[in-house]
């Protein structure tokens, strides 16, 4: 208990003084235009304070007492200074007022800098570089990336068309254009698929396709597109079948959604000890604790090796995180079927319009700004699974993704280059997103 | 408002029954029966965690849990020996849960004292690539950590050198901090600080601007609107990301088993609890117990706090 106590204490301290220096700054450049020789007596003193340790730590070596000398001389000098030549007054007041929002912005620029933008830059940077981060290798560790069997692995592109889901995903494709083209035909466009039948034959057939490719692919990358894959579009649909579920429900409604919710508060450390519970496997003929195989084995079935068996132990990894990230999309969405305008739903109402045909017309338009930014925020955490992954299998049984990876070569086996790479990887995908937030926020700020 | 909403409710409901349909029958009975099934499907991983966590050893690996209920075996044994256990195997969880407090506490508080004043200016001050300085903060959001990681890891364990003409200059000294509980609240503190700043400043500029520009007519400097009417007025964003940023470090493992992972007496909880995973995986008495002990605090800020804990999701969560 003292410990934490203390780390309490230091962090008061720390604020404390932060916030001291903070507003002494922000008195001195207030002040700037009528003591303009006290003003730059500050600055100097924080200038001669920086100076001070940078010669400290290069140059004298010689402890506290160069810091504090070579900062009083710079706030003597720089006092001086302002005293012999005061600009005009109206340039100290133009100067205050720019200088200010400086002040303000500078300690959080300071960290994200420090923290995040030289580093995007120096893994860039690395990834270029061999495992001690001495020569330059040119783009080798990308070639690397892309060659390597384990990561990246084409040969098993012949199995796709092997694959019955692959058929059947056709099927179910071509069954949701020609009901899409019905139902447009009775609105007057050539096809639509706001509608039950058109959306659910089409999601269908993308999601069978899809699983046919990713089933026959193996290797880290094409591990980590099933994840993206998957778990944005499980995790959306599931989470916006139960907003409009709950949404007219009163009773029990706020139970329900704080328990779907409620994974949420769990570390994917911990989600993963609960499932890795629910799939512990035991041969035939043993009892069974874990409740996959005690649900399998009530069936009749042979007791599974969840984890252990590729390719299909990757998808029940994923289930992990759509069990997570589920309730968060229910939360966005159900929070944006609400602000839906209820005129509006009345007015159809009204009209005569049934609750399938509101839904259709009205609330989905509307949330479908919503439904992208629940896909982005997905996609960007999903790429970057790593914890489930590392504490279920660790990688093995041919379930490995981008991150888990990444730390591997980097922290495991020293491979600062490699991993640099797979890091930039992992960028890289991101990157169509982040252009798409930042367009919605601009949006937003415009709107303001 | 509400009134008027309920009645259509139950109009359409009538209107839905009629027309038939997969809606009318969803919003029917029907959405209750298929909602309180995925509401079990969802609850039982977690119950039967719980569960097994107070079943003694034997039990755990007898017999499912569920039947829990029929052969009723309660013990406290699981969680005395990962909290107070002692001798080789036992896991120290008490240790581990102050050394996540030792992180977390720091990295909540921190982010928000510096973030705070950020957000003020890009709120409510005018200066030249404001726009464009926020829009690079936000987006760093999507930054996925991992970018980070390797070179945040030299940083503290070597400083930062220049070489300029043959001589080594030092920009950063060497601190040596892997293996501290510093290195880690410092790098959620970095990481923490682009949806902090963002949420704020989107609450901030929310503010009635005719109170800030009153006061500042009446002479208040800058600082004295923010510490005595910006922060009061903001607190209900303060603690939206209070809450994300102590539930996104507490549950954090990827930061924490990069810089401390070594280090056992720092570890946090979810360190800990992934080693016993890798070393005891199917010690499932341990594991259980463990892994309840590292929910708690989460779980009960949850719950007490859910209402802000969704807005600062709902504010933006493509954090890193």
């Amino acid at each position: 208990m003292g410990q934490v106590l203390s780390v309490f204490v230091g962090v008061v301290v720390a604020i404390g003084v932060f916030f001291l220096v903070f507003w002494a700054i922000n008195k001195a450049i207030e002040m700037a235009p009528t003591h303009w020789a006290l003003f730059l007596g500050v600055l100097g003193l924080i200038l001669g304070l920086v100076l001070g340790a940078f010669l400290n730590a290069n140059v004298f070596g010689g402890g506290l007492a160069t810091v504090l000398g070579v900062g009083v001389i710079g706030a003597v000098l720089a006092a001086i200074f302002g005293w012999l030549r005061p600009p005009a007054i109206n340039n100290r007041k133009h100067f205050s007022e720019a200088a200010q929002p400086w002040v303000f912005v500078a300690p959080a620029l300071l960290f994200v800098t420090i923290g995040l933008i030289i580093p995007t830059f120096r893994t860039g940077i690395l990834s270029l570089k061999d495992r001690t981060s001495e020569n330059w290798v040119g783009l080798e560790n990308y070639g690397w990336v892309f060659t390597n069997d384990d990561i990246f692995n084409m040969s098993g592109w012949p199995d796709i068309f092997k694959s019955r889901m692959l058929y059947v995903g056709i099927v179910a494709l071509i069954i949701g254009l020609v009901v899409a083209r019905h139902y447009g035909k009775q609105i007057g466009v050539r096809a639509t698929y706001d509608g039950p039948w058109p959306l659910s034959w089409t999601v269908l057939g993308i999601i069978l396709v899809a699983f046919a490719v990713f089933t026959s692919m193996s290797g880290v990358i094409w591990n980590n597109l099933w994840w993206v894959f998957s778990v944005t579009l499980f995790a959306t649909g599931l989470g916006l079948f139960i907003a409009v579920l709950t949404d007219r429900m009163d009773r029990g409604e706020t139970i329900a959604k704080s328990i779907i919710f409620l994974p949420m508060a769990i570390s994917m450390v911990g989600a993963s000890v609960i499932w890795r519970f629910v799939y512990v496997f035991r041969p035939e003929g043993e009892v069974q604790i874990g409740l996959a195989n005690a649900v399998v084995t009530a069936l009749g079935s042979n007791p599974v090796a969840w984890l252990i068996k590729p390719p299909w132990n990757t998808f029940f990894l994923i289930i992990v995180l759509i069990w997570i990230q589920t309730g968060f999309a229910m939360v966005v969405l159900s929070a944006a079927i609400k602000a839906v305008p209820s005129e509006m739903l009345e007015a159809a109402e009204v009209d005569g319009a049934t609750r399938s045909d509101t839904f259709w017309r009205i609330t989905l338009p509307n949330i479908r700004s919503t439904i992208a930014v629940v896909f982005t925020t997905l996609v960007v955490v999903v790429m970057k699974v790593y914890d489930i992954v590392k504490v279920m299998t660790n990688g093995e049984f041919d379930t490995n993704v981008i991150a888990n990876e990444m730390f591997d070569q980097a922290f495991r086996f020293t491979q600062a280059g490699r991993g640099s790479a797979l890091a930039a990887v992992l960028f890289m995908f991101v990157v169509p997103i982040m252009y798409v937030n930042i367009r919605r926020v601009r949006k937003e700020a415009a709107l303001r | 408002m509400t009134s008027t909403r309920e009645r259509t409710a139950e109009q359409t409901e009538q209107a839905g029954s009629e027309s038939g349909g997969v809606y009318g029958w969803l919003t029917g009975f029907g959405s209750k029966a298929i909602l309180w099934f995925l509401v079990i499907v969802w609850l039982v991983p977690t119950l039967g965690l719980f569960i097994s966590s107070f079943r003694p050893e034997v039990a755990i690996k007898t017999s499912g849990w569920w039947t829990f209920f029929t052969e009723w075996d309660f013990t406290w044994d699981n969680y005395e020996f990962v909290l107070f256990g002692e001798g080789s195997g036992a896991p120290d969880m008490a240790t581990a849960l102050l050394n996540s407090m030792a992180i977390v506490i720091p990295a909540t508080i921190i982010p928000i004292a510096v973030a705070a004043f950020a957000a003020y200016a890009f709120a409510w001050m005018r200066f030249p690539g404001r726009e464009l300085l926020f829009i690079l903060v936000v987006s760093l959001m999507a930054v996925p950590l991992q970018m980070s990681l390797i070179p945040l890891l030299q940083l503290y364990v070597g400083g930062a050198h220049l070489t300029v003409l043959g001589t080594t200059l030092t920009i950063f000294p060497d601190l040596d901090l892997q293996g501290t509980s510093l290195s880690v609240w410092l790098t959620h503190t970095m990481f923490g600080l682009p949806l902090a700043i963002f949420l704020l400043t989107n609450y901030m500029s929310t503010l009635p601007s005719d109170i800030i520009e009153s006061a500042r007519i009446d002479g208040a400097d800058h600082f004295k609107i923010f510490w005595r009417l910006v922060v009061p007025l903001s607190l209900p964003a303060l603690a939206a990301f209070g809450i994300f940023q102590f539930l996104w470090t507490w549950n954090d493992y990827l930061i924490a088993v990069t810089f401390v992972g070594s280090a056992i007496d720092v570890a946090p909880v979810t360190v800990i609890l992934a080693n016993i995973t890798g070393s005891r995986g199917q010690d499932w008495h341990i594991l259980t117990a463990a892994a309840f002990v590292t929910m708690v605090l989460p779980l009960i800020v949850f719950f007490a706090l859910q209402r802000y804990f969704v807005r600062g999701l709902l504010a933006g969560s493509t954090k890193g």
